[in-house]
């Protein structure tokens, strides 16, 4: 399928400040104290990466995750095993990390490429928007409801496993309701950690105890649109491509969700 | 007795040479703002201003007296009991004056921000900005649970317009609410957080 974008495209940088940070702590402190301790550095933090990677797969269930913190376990085995390293142990310790670094970092260029690690909050805004033609900006920074419907918890919970599995949206499970929230690749990190659990301000999409089914969209996903769309519509239209989304999970047609996303052909790594 | 009568004696009756004034009064059959102030220690016009409070409650009878060229004026009880009764049923709000009936909406750009509460279904408080320049200030309004879920269904700027009391159905709150959700509703129009459109008011 092709159409034209209704979204700007993506400039945030977000998604390379762990690269970022890495390169200039490795050049300050090459600078300032030397090799050896600038790559002791950079094998620490894929050590950190490694377990935070982790704790994302042990959220999500998303195994680009595992596969990612495979390849930072093995990065850090390699970089901090090297001979003239602090850390040096054995060859073989060696030869495996240089092993296992490629091998899993290849896996992970392919999952990135193929989509299966990408985080789809532009697919859904992408989505949400088709059907939106009228351009009468409306903005406001509450939610919308979109109307009452027959679902069960259970279904939901479901709807929330897959979503999260496949890097859809983000669930919080509330005693009165589920939140599902989305995210693009450079806003993926403002849900991934433990310590940051406010999505109030974020695009979501909630499915209450009551059936009762709501919409927000923050300002910054709404920026992100080339027109001022209208704004109540484009809520409505995300609310009910997730009951659609719903519908179609019940009915076991979740790879056809999959594919819906795939065929908007959205860059991988935005 | 009107509120604001009522709010007039609470204001007065709550001096600290309240209970010395009309002690004075209890025991003397007529007295003056001046000598009333002399004998309690208090400015004259402080008495003064007392005692005219009181006659202008009827509490007071004052009689107008000329010692020499100069005329003053002599206050006495009118009655031994001051009693307070303020009908509150009175400031009850009524349903029928066209509001229901309004078609109403979120006004673009209204620049307020709406705070959702913990249950999600409904808005917590709103805050609007009030005043221009140096004066500008935020207001915050905390909500009741039925003004909240009546906001939560409020129509954005953009959609299309609901009537009050479509609102109210909508967001499952009773029509014993609509007292406090009609206040609600004219306070935010007054801030210029909600509209009508096509409507005059």
């Amino acid at each position: 399928m092709w159409l034209l974008s209704k979204l700007r495209p993506e400039t945030s940088i977000n998604i390379l400040l762990p690269a970022i940070i890495t390169l200039t702590g490795l050049a300050v402190l090459w600078i300032l104290v030397g090799r050896v301790y600038a790559w002791l550095f950079v094998a620490a933090v894929f050590l950190i990466y490694s377990l935070l990677s982790f704790s994302v797969f042990v959220r999500t269930r998303s195994a680009g995750y595992l596969v990612a913190s495979l390849f930072q376990l093995f990065g850090f085995l390699w970089i901090g095993g090297a001979k003239e390293g602090l850390l040096y142990v054995s060859d073989q310790l060696l030869l495996l990390g240089k092993f296992g670094a490629l091998l899993f970092g290849g896996w992970l260029q392919i999952l990135l490429l193929t989509r299966k690690m990408k985080w789809r909050g532009r697919e859904i805004l992408e989505l949400a928007a088709l059907p939106v033609e009228d351009v009468t900006n409306g903005f406001t920074e509450r939610p919308r409801p979109v109307g009452k419907v027959t679902f069960s918890r259970e279904d939901v919970t479901e709807l929330a496993r897959f979503a999260s599995k496949n890097l859809i949206a983000m669930p919080y499970i509330e005693p009165d309701r589920i939140v599902l929230a989305t995210a693009t690749m450079a806003q993926s990190f403002r849900h991934l950690y433990p310590w940051r659990r406010d999505y109030s301000r974020d695009t979501w999409v909630s499915f209450g105890s009551d059936g009762q089914v709501s919409v927000n969209i923050s300002q910054d996903d709404y920026a992100k649109y080339r027109q001022s769309l209208s704004f109540d519509q484009l809520c409505a239209s995300l609310g009910n491509l997730f009951l659609e989304f719903l519908e179609m999970y019940r009915r076991g047609e979740g790879l056809q969700i999959i594919d819906r996303m795939n065929t908007l052909r959205i860059n991988p790594y935005t | 007795m009107d509120f604001k009568a009522a709010a007039k004696l609470g204001h007065y009756i709550s001096k600290d040479y309240a209970r010395d004034v009309f002690e004075l009064l209890v025991n003397y059959r007529t007295i003056s703002a001046s000598e009333a102030a002399s004998r309690l220690n208090l400015h004259v016009n402080t008495a003064q201003e007392f005692l005219e409070a009181m006659a202008e409650l009827d509490i007071l009878s004052k009689e107008q007296v000329s010692e020499g060229k100069r005329p003053y004026f002599r206050y006495s009880l009118k009655t031994q009991q001051i009693s307070m009764q303020v009908d509150l049923s009175k400031m009850e709000r009524k349903s029928s004056d066209g509001i229901p009936a309004m078609r109403i909406r979120e006004r673009k750009d209204a620049r307020a921000r709406f705070t959702t509460g913990r249950s999600g279904q409904a808005i917590s408080s709103v805050a609007v900005w009030t005043g221009t320049g140096r004066e500008r200030k935020e207001r915050r309004i905390n909500l009741t649970t039925a003004q909240g879920k009546f906001l939560y269904h409020l129509p954005f700027p953009d959609g299309d317009p609901m009537t009050v009391a479509e609102i109210m159905t909508k967001a499952g709150v009773d029509e014993t609410f609509s007292a406090e959700v009609v206040d609600i509703f004219e306070l935010l129009e007054c801030y210029g957080v909600i509209e009508s459109p096509g409507s005059k008011t």
